[in-house]
C-alpha cells in the first residue's frame, strides 16, 4: 500500500489533495520519508541504467541488413507473382499461335481445295471446249476428210436405210449445206419426204 | 538543408515511392526500437532479431498506418508485439530444449555499448527487468524509460488506463525491492 503511494507520488499520479497529504506524511514520519527516498533512489538508478545509446554504426548496419531482407522478400514475392503469370502468358501465346496456325492452315487447305476444284472445272471446261472445237472441226472438215469411196459408201447406206436416191441432200444436211438451195433441184413432195425420214432416222 | 522531421510527411513521401523517407523514419526511431526490444528481451541478440523484424514490418505495413494515431506509438506497438512473440518462442524452444545455434553474424554487445560502465548498468537493468512478468515489464518500460503517457500506453497495449497504472505500481514496487537486494550485495 505504502509502495503504491510511493509509486503514484514518484510517477506524478496523485491528485493535488493526495499529493499534499503524502507530503505532510513524509514531513512528519522520518521512517516513511527514508523509505520513500530509498524507493526514489532505486527508481532513479534503474532509469539512469537505461540511459544508454547503441552505437550508430551498428544501427546503420542493422538497417542495411533489414533492407537486404526486404529486397529478398520483394524478389521472392515478384517471383511468386510473375512465375505463374509468365507461365500463363506463355501458354496463352502458344494457344494463340496454335489457333492462328490451325486457322491459316484451314484457310490454305480451303484455298487449295477451291483452287483444285476450280482447276478441275477449268480443265473440264477446257476439255469440253476442246471436244466442242474438235466436233466443230470434225463437222467442218468432214467433207474434206471424206474421199470418193466414203461418199459412195455413205450414199449406199442412205439409200438402203432411207430408200432415197438424192444423196446430196443427206450430205448437204450432214455438211450443214442450205437445204433451200437443194430444194430447187428436187420437188417439194420429195423434199418433205426426205426431211421427214431424216428427222425420224437421225433426229435432226 | 531541409531536414524532414514530420512523421506524416515522411510516411506520405515513402508511400509515394521515396525510399529515402523510410531511411529517415528508421534513423529517427532506431534507438528507441532497439532499446525497447533490448529491455523487453534482456539480451542483444534477441533485441537485434526484434529490430530486424520491426524494420521489415514497418516497411511492409507503413501503407496501413493511419495518421490519426502517432507513428511512434504505432512503432512501439509493433516492437512490443514482436518482442513478446519472441519471448514466447524462446520459452517454447527452452521447454523443448531446442538450441538455437544459428545466431546471425552481427556485431556483439561489446561493439555496441562501448565502455565497461555501460555494460555494468545494462547487466543490472537486464537482471531486474527480466524478473518482472511480461505485461508488467512492458508497462514499466514504456512508462518509466520511454516516459509515455498512460493514454499512449493504452493505445499500444490495448489495456485500460486504470489497469496500466496498477501494473506500473506493482512493477515499481518489485523493481524497488530488487534494487534493494542489488545494493545489499
Amino acid at each position: 500500500m505504502k509502495n503504491d503511494m510511493f509509486g503514484r507520488y514518484f510517477d506524478g499520479g496523485m491528485t493535488e489533495k493526495e499529493k499534499a497529504e503524502f507530503e505532510k506524511l513524509i514531513a512528519f514520519d522520518e521512517s516513511v520519508k527514508r523509505e520513500y527516498e530509498k524507493f526514489a533512489a532505486s527508481m532513479q538508478l534503474i532509469r539512469s541504467a537505461s540511459q544508454l545509446t547503441a552505437d550508430e554504426a551498428y544501427l546503420s548496419e542493422a538497417l542495411v541488413r533489414a533492407r537486404t531482407k526486404i529486397q529478398a522478400k520483394k524478389e521472392k514475392k515478384l517471383n511468386f507473382i510473375f512465375r505463374p503469370a509468365y507461365s500463363l502468358t506463355m501458354v496463352s501465346v502458344m494457344l494463340t499461335l496454335l489457333l492462328v496456325y490451325t486457322s491459316s492452315n484451314n484457310r490454305i487447305i480451303r484455298n487449295e481445295l477451291s483452287n483444285s476444284v476450280s482447276e478441275s472445272l477449268q480443265v473440264e471446261n477446257m476439255q469440253k471446249e476442246l471436244l466442242l472445237s474438235e466436233e466443230s472441226v470434225s463437222n467442218e472438215n468432214l467433207a474434206e476428210s471424206l474421199n470418193d469411196n466414203d461418199v459412195k459408201k455413205l450414199d449406199t447406206e442412205i439409200k438402203d436405210k432411207l430408200g432415197i436416191e438424192k444423196n446430196e441432200v443427206v450430205i448437204a444436211k450432214a455438211y450443214d449445206i442450205d437445204v433451200k438451195e437443194l430444194a430447187e433441184e428436187v420437188s417439194a413432195d420429195e423434199l418433205d419426204n426426205i426431211l421427214e425420214k431424216l428427222d425420224k432416222e437421225f433426229e435432226l | 538543408m531541409n531536414i524532414k522531421t514530420d512523421d506524416a510527411v515522411l510516411v506520405e513521401e515513402f508511400l509515394k515511392g521515396d525510399e529515402s523517407a523510410f531511411n529517415l523514419i528508421v534513423i529517427k526511431y532506431r534507438q528507441r526500437i532497439y532499446w525497447h526490444a533490448r529491455r523487453m528481451t534482456g539480451n542483444h541478440f534477441d533485441a537485434d532479431e526484434v529490430l530486424q523484424e520491426v524494420l521489415i514490418v514497418l516497411y511492409e505495413k507503413l501503407g496501413n498506418f493511419r495518421s490519426k494515431s502517432s507513428l511512434y506509438t504505432w512503432i512501439y506497438k509493433i516492437t512490443s508485439t514482436r518482442a513478446i512473440n519472441l519471448l514466447r518462442r524462446n520459452k517454447v524452444r527452452s521447454f523443448f530444449s531446442i538450441d538455437d545455434d544459428d545466431r546471425p553474424d552481427i556485431p556483439g554487445e561489446d561493439d555496441i555499448l562501448g565502455n565497461l560502465e555501460n555494460k555494468e548498468k545494462l547487466s543490472l537493468l537486464d537482471s531486474v527487468l527480466q524478473k518482472l512478468p511480461e505485461k508488467q515489464r512492458e508497462v514499466f518500460i514504456l512508462r518509466h524509460f520511454d516516459e509515455l503517457s498512460y493514454e499512449e500506453i493504452a493505445e499500444i497495449t490495448g489495456k485500460s488506463v486504470g489497469g496500466l497504472k496498477a501494473n506500473y505500481f506493482h512493477a515499481a514496487r518489485r523493481v524497488a525491492e530488487l534494487m534493494e537486494e542489488y545494493n545489499e550485495k
